[in-house]
């Protein structure tokens, strides 16, 4: 799993599966409180879970906390990583479930009934837009989808999880994944309606 | 916005149309891909799904971290509330979560990552060494170790309760060794070091 890392660094499917079982190595020397291992892991994991948790939180002053809260949990439960399942999808389960939590702490809404009916920026069909409203629009409409559907679309567009693994990450069916991520992918198309002639 | 389960029926067009954001950046397996090029080679709707699908992947996955954060404006300063480290109830989990703690609190952040936000602080003040004290001492017990320690305040508290001391440098194992020796202190470490 290396997500539009591989799109930047031209990563190919082996390095990505180098850098699965680097992951395994780390994780293992964790486990024997190895500190130069946890900070490769910290280094690695990083960026792409800042972006994850931005995606859940939408805030950047809970990211840090949400992100060191995520890593604690690595350090300190590493020996219950089972080999299982990636060590991506299991570091990013962390994540998620801790960032479900810093949500209800902060009382955000786990799920947006008035989406819909809410008014929002979208261009009527015969409406073009320019490159920085397209951007807008989708920054809108991403921020009316749910937590959940925000990292359903994340874990799917930016760091190109197959729906088996979100689920797992995710603890729900596979079938849940594709059907939030259905309603997601209409949601925002319903946004950008103006602008999909040109897409195509 | 509802998680109601799309009926699946085993309807070719209707489980490529839900898979396809998968396909599209090649992370089915051979089965699912079968199925969806299967039906893709007859269906141009779905071809068409594709494209768009395709398109609105890219734009998705192009936005800056900075841009998601952008909406909609929560108030500042919120989260966990900041408690006094001699009045938390920090949820210590033995001394293997505390290093873990102090590690991730100091790890500089070079090389940067590439996205707007941070998710470390800002670079840690100048000091040689941190401390984290047992959340039940008092602000008087924690004065006394760290008076008794040969070092001096630099920084702190961070988000993790955390303190940066600076010790002389040529007592820093002694200065280590004292903090160490004592109750109230759940982990002392040099800065910098592995």
């Amino acid at each position: 799993m290396l997500g539009k890392r591989a799109a930047a660094g031209g990563t190919s499917d082996s390095s990505a599966r180098k850098g699965a079982r680097d992951d395994v190595e780390l994780v293992g020397r964790i486990v024997h409180g190895d500190r130069r291992a946890f900070e490769d892991l910290y280094r690695a994991y990083q960026p792409r879970l800042g972006r994850f948790l931005l995606s859940i939180l939408r805030r950047a002053n809970l990211v840090e906390e949400v992100l060191n809260d995520t890593m604690l949990v690595v350090w300190a439960n590493s020996d219950r990583y089972n080999g299982q399942s990636k060590v991506s999808t299991w570091i990013f389960a962390i994540a998620y479930r801790k960032a479900l939590k810093a949500l209800r702490r902060a009382d955000e809404p786990l799920e947006d009934h008035d989406a819909e009916k809410r008014p929002s920026l979208e261009a009527g069909p015969e409406q073009m837009l320019g490159r920085s409203q397209v951007r807008e629009v989708l920054v809108r409409a991403i921020g009316e989808l749910s937590p959940d559907h925000r990292a359903v679309v994340d874990l799917t567009y930016f760091h190109e999880f197959g729906y088996r693994e979100i689920a797992e990450l995710m603890d729900c069916p596979v079938d849940t994944v594709k059907t939030r991520m259905f309603h997601a992918r209409r949601h925002l198309r319903r946004k950008l309606a103006g602008e999909l002639a040109d897409w195509l | 916005m509802s998680d109601n389960i799309v009926p699946l029926f085993g309807d070719p067009h209707h489980d490529t149309q839900l898979l396809l954001p998968w396909y599209a950046c090649g992370r089915l397996d051979e089965a699912d891909k079968m199925r969806v090029e299967e039906h893709l080679e007859t269906c141009e709707e779905c071809q068409v799904e594709l494209r768009l699908e395709r398109r609105l992947a890219a734009e998705v996955a192009a936005l800056p971290g900075a841009a998601i954060a952008e909406a909609p404006a929560a108030a500042p300063s919120e989260g966990r509330a900041r408690t006094p480290l001699w009045r938390a109830a920090a949820p210590w989990t033995g001394w293997a979560a505390a290093a873990a703690l102090a590690i991730v609190i100091l790890l500089p952040s070079s090389p940067p990552p590439a996205p707007t936000y941070h998710t470390l602080s800002a670079a840690p003040p100048a000091g040689n060494l941190v401390v984290i004290f047992r959340p039940e001492i008092t602000e008087q017990t924690m004065r006394g170790i760290l008076r008794a320690s040969d070092a001096h305040l630099v920084g702190g508290p961070n988000e993790a309760d955390a303190y940066v001391l600076q010790a002389p440098p040529s007592r820093l194992k002694a200065v280590l060794a004292n903090l160490r020796a004592r109750h109230g202190v759940v982990l002392a470490e040099p800065v910098g070091s592995p």
